[in-house]
């Protein structure tokens, strides 16, 4: 027999190769053939190939046994027996220093806490308008025109405006108009359940088609297609009718039109840009507008106006594609003209919904870069925690580095002891971020509270958040486990448990570096909020030139006009109340209504809000007179007063008495001036007005109603007054509820920004302050003990007490006056930007950072003597003796 | 201590390695057995017991030196710990123990 035939079957020889257990492969190749051999001679080749297949095969895994352990192979890596004791270690290392372990995690809580919320926020307002099927293919116009010197902006169109464009583009998919009815309404079903609303808006049909607001019962179809019919959120269903269907059943609206409701909508998301409770039919708005302005032909009413210009609409569309628009664009100006409708000047732009909020966005508080500046408060914030965390853990290395060297004699690995120390991160960082989570939930009404917010549970619970908080927990713990792991696990063994503790020069660098971006942090938002709250208060306590305490503002309604003469004298008899008033407009509540009138001496046009009074209102209110008009003509008929900056606009050089304005078909002589006030809310300058003053306060709620002024005495209690006022207001038989406000509230109320940004940044500077000095607290510790032969040494060798605080603080000192050399620019440089967006603003003045550094250092060395005195007194023969 | 258990397969591939002392691998181990017990065993049977008897720790085993034969390769000899002594004593001990308990009429039928 030649070679050849003596060999086994080659694929089985292949197969055993690939698939034979690798530990035994070759003796269990070499016995193989050995045997095969000794086969072929007793039992032939046949026999022989047969067996040798056989043992073959069953030796291939998964058949074959695993190995032989290996003398001193490596374990795995994830272990039970090791984890469970890398656990226990780490959950004794906790046990075994509660106070650390507390400050450590309750530090780190609280700061994802902090920035969970705040990035809560910030998603909420980045998601504005994106729950929309949609969202990219809606649009929403408006509108810059000029009038006079001044460039206005309105987001309303005329009723013609989007049908028009709709029919020219065949890009246009849908249009809807949304039309509200100006001013609070009162609606009814029964007199209990009688209440002010203000998010009554009418719409048309597609409204339910091109946005995402599910309507629950009713017909998409049907529901906003005839006049007077109404839709009610699940909200709003609940308030009027309890548990009653309410479908088929109407509600009245201001007393006079009843509408059908026809179907329930979902309550819109808090993220909505379009914020509704009733949304009624668009073609009830003619009925309304009647209602408002009293008789007017059906031509006339602004739903039939075939004029494509601005309006009393707000226009969306949904568009094929956001390109559209510039054609859309392009071909307007023609159907402008086609229609009639002068436009000259006006300029027209398509906005992206999911831009709206945060954009163009008329009067709401949220701002863009508001958002940011959160955006970098949080993510401070969360920085602060996870360094304190880092500083906190390896000023512990000096208890761990025993361990490790321990860990690595027996032979551990270094990528395991990293693995440990990540792991330890990642347990500290869960149990804080557990506690985060509960403060989260628990602190949530109080924060929405303070931030003056809204934000829908749905959103809080859904994936996209758990997605954030997710992100967040990774985050927290890539960065947490990262310095110690690194540092704990480069410790020599050798030197370590020789007792040579650290010799990394490089980790106090870090660790000095730790602190003083902490005390950086802290000194910034020290000064930073100090400055805002000056400013804050600066706005509000600002000059008004009115009097704005306790005066207690109550809206009254058009039909009370026949009562009011009684009411008021009835309200002066009331005890506490000082004086009474009437406008015709809620200051710094409404916007007013503005006229534009032509100058007599410049003959130019100028715009000027007007604003209907008593003849008590000045007093009342306190606003000194310039020129002070003849008691005989003050309140004459058409007569007017203005302001200085009417004056001044006007061109009314020294000699204003007299001069003629006209306010649209109505003449005026100007009888009087007064000294600027400050009256509106839409910004901070003081614009030109114009008062017409009237006896008889009656006539000026006749049309549209207005408010009460009363002011209530000094030192009178309030709660009573305002008990006896409503009592009083409780006799007229009043078809709109009793309400009230106080005029320095909503006065407030118009830096409610500012003044949520105030309370956020001081929040966060008692946060970082108090993270910072842990931070503190961990390096003095960790030095402190360095130094401890250091210190026993000076005290053998005579150094007092007081000599060995000042020695141990004054490294301290200089981390923190490097802090403040670092801070107080960048926060000078940051407030002065901010400032920049105020008409009326502070000056920034040194001694605020002065203040800030000042405290902080204080805070500081407070945190530093208890551990330095401690050092200091301590026995320097037990320093020295263990050796 | 904790009586070793053997199953009787692992306890004849025991005694055969104990026997070749110093020529015990695979191969060496498979035709001991088959010649003395006369049974035809498979050699991935006697592989897998020989693993399974060195992760009890009975045996330890060692790579021998290069070979000409077999392409080559090395072989993996075997040898019996103590603790594969001791059990082997042990189980010797009970099967005397047994035997001696048995009545000696059962022994005298049994003999004849």
């Amino acid at each position: 027999m030649d070679t050849n035939q003596r060999t086994p079957p080659q694929w089985v020889q292949t197969l055993l190769r690939w698939w034979g257990h690798p530990d035994t492969q070759e003796e269990v190749q070499g016995d193989l053939l050995e045997l095969y051999a000794h086969w072929l001679e007793t039992v032939g080749e046949r026999r022989a190939n047969w067996r040798y297949c056989l043992s073959a095969l069953k030796l291939l895994r998964p058949l074959a046994k695993p190995k032989l352990p290996l003398a001193y192979s490596s374990p795995f890596f994830l272990s039970p027996d090791m984890l469970r004791n890398y656990l226990k270690i780490a959950f004794r290392q906790l046990l075994r220093n509660r106070l650390y372990s507390l400050l450590n995690i309750g530090g780190l809580g609280i700061g994802i806490a902090a920035s969970l919320m705040i990035l809560l926020f910030v998603v909420h307002e980045r998601t504005y308008d994106r729950f929309h099927t949609h969202p990219e293919q809606l649009f929403r116009v408006h509108s810059l025109f000029h009038f006079g010197e001044q460039t206005m902006q309105s987001d309303r169109m005329s009723a013609r405006f989007g049908p028009a464009i709709q029919e020219a583009n065949a890009g246009v998919l849908n249009v809807v108009r949304i039309g509200t009815p100006r001013s609070r309404v009162v609606i009814k079903t029964t007199p209990e359940r009688l209440f002010f609303e203000d998010k009554f808006i009418m719409a048309d049909p597609s409204f339910l088609t091109v946005f995402s607001f599910p309507l629950l019962t009713g017909s998409a179809k049907t529901a906003l297609t005839r006049p007077l019919t109404v839709l009610l959120t699940e909200r709003t269903a609940k308030r009027y009718f309890g548990r009653e269907d309410p479908i088929g059943k109407t509600i009245t609206f201001n007393n006079k039109l009843r509408f059908e409701v026809t179907g329930i909508l979902k309550n819109p998301p808090s993220n909505s840009t379009i914020q509704f409770d009733f949304v009624a039919s668009l073609k009830s708005d003619p009925a309304v507008e009647r209602l408002r302005e009293g008789f007017i032909n059906d031509d006339d009413v602004s739903l039939n106006s075939q004029y494509i210009q601005g309006g009393a609409y707000q226009t969306f569309f949904r568009l094929r594609s956001p390109a559209d628009t510039a054609n859309i664009l392009r071909t307007l100006p023609a159907l402008i003209t086609a229609s009639g409708a002068k436009g000259e000047g006006t300029i027209y732009r398509f906005d992206p919904l999911t831009s709206v909020h945060l954009g163009t966005n008329f009067g709401d508080t949220a701002n863009a870069r508001y958002l940011t500046i959160f955006s970098i408060i949080a993510a401070f914030t969360l920085l602060l925690a996870l360094i304190n965390y880092m500083s906190l853990t390896t000023s512990r290395a000096t208890q761990r580095a025993r361990e490790v060297g321990i860990r690595k004699v027996i032979g551990a690995a270094r990528r395991s002891l990293a693995g440990q120390f990540y792991g330890e991160s990642v347990l500290v960082t869960g149990v804080a971020f557990g506690l985060a989570i509960v403060l989260v939930l628990g602190l949530q009404p109080f924060f929405y509270q303070l931030m003056q917010l809204d934000i829908d549970s749905s959103f809080v619970y859904s994936l996209r958040s758990g997605l954030v908080a997710l992100a967040l927990f990774v985050g927290c713990v890539l960065i947490s486990g990262s310095y110690p792991a690194l540092l704990l696990s480069s410790f020599t063994p050798v030197r370590v448990l020789q007792g040579v503790l650290i010799p990394g020069k490089g980790g106090i660098t870090i660790r000095q570096g730790f602190i003083v971006l902490q005390f950086a942090v802290s000194v910034g938002l020290i000064g930073c909020s100090i400055l805002i709250y000056q400013q804050v208060q600066h706005l509000q306590n600002r000059q008004l030139g009115l009097y704005k305490d306790r005066v207690l503002v109550v809206p009254l309604a058009a039909s009370l006009t026949q009562q009011y003469n009684s009411f008021k004298h009835n309200l002066r008899q009331i005890p506490g109340v000082e004086r009474v008033a009437a406008a015709s407009l809620a200051l710094y509540k409404e916007g007013g209504s503005i006229y534009f009138t032509q100058s007599p001496v410049t003959k130019k046009d100028v715009s000027i809000h007007v604003l209907s009074v008593d003849d008590q209102f000045a007093e009342t209110l306190e606003i000194p007179w310039k020129i002070k008009p003849t008691p005989t003509r003050l309140a004459a008929p058409n007569t007017v007063v203005v302001n200085e900056t009417a004056v001044r606009k006007l061109g009314f050089n020294g000699n204003p008495l007299g001069q003629n304005l006209s306010f649209g078909a109505w003449k005026t002589e100007v009888v009087g001036v007064m000294k600027n006030f400050y009256f509106t809310n839409i910004n901070d300058s003081n614009d030109p007005l114009a008062l017409f003053v009237a006896k008889d306060t009656a006539s000026i709620m006749a049309t549209q109603g207005g408010s009460l002024y009363i002011r209530i005495e000094p030192g009178a209690d309030i709660r009573q007054t305002v008990a006896r006022i409503e009592k009083e207001y409780g006799t007229l038989g009043a078809e709109k509820p009793f309400d009230y406000f106080f005029l320095d509230d909503t006065f407030n109320n118009l830096y409610k920004s500012e003044a949520r940004l105030a309370t956020l940044f001081s929040l966060f500077t008692a946060f970082a302050l108090f993270i910072a000095c842990l931070g503190l607290f961990g390096l003095a510790v960790f030095t402190a003990e360095q130094r401890t032969k250091e210190i026993g040494v000076r005290k053998v060798l005579g150094a007092s007490v007081s000599s060995i605080i000042t020695l141990l603080s004054k490294d301290f000192l200089k981390l923190i006056l490097l802090a403040i050399l670092i801070a107080s620019p960048l926060a000078w440089w940051a407030m002065n930007k901010w400032l920049q967006d105020f008409a009326y603003k502070i000056t920034i003045s040194w001694w605020v950072f002065a203040v800030a550094g000042l405290g902080v250092v204080a805070i500081a060395l407070l945190t530093v003597s208890f551990q330095s005195v401690k050092a200091a007194l301590m026995n320097p023969v037990k320093s020295l003796r263990n050796e | 201590m904790r009586r070793a258990f053997l199953g009787e397969f692992e306890e004849v591939v025991l005694l055969t390695v104990a026997i070749l002392s110093d020529a015990a691998y695979g191969v060496s181990v498979t035709q001991e057995i088959e010649q003395k017990t006369g049974r035809a065993v498979g050699f991935s049977t006697v592989h897998t017991t020989l693993q399974r008897l060195a992760e009890k720790g009975y045996l330890i085993s060692a790579m021998g030196g290069a070979t000409a034969e077999r392409g080559g390769r090395r072989k993996r000899f075997f040898t019996i710990t103590s603790a594969g002594r001791r059990a082997l004593q042990e189980v010797k001990q009970v099967r005397e123990e047994l035997w001696s308990a048995l009545p000696p009429q059962t022994l005298q039928l049994m003999g004849g």
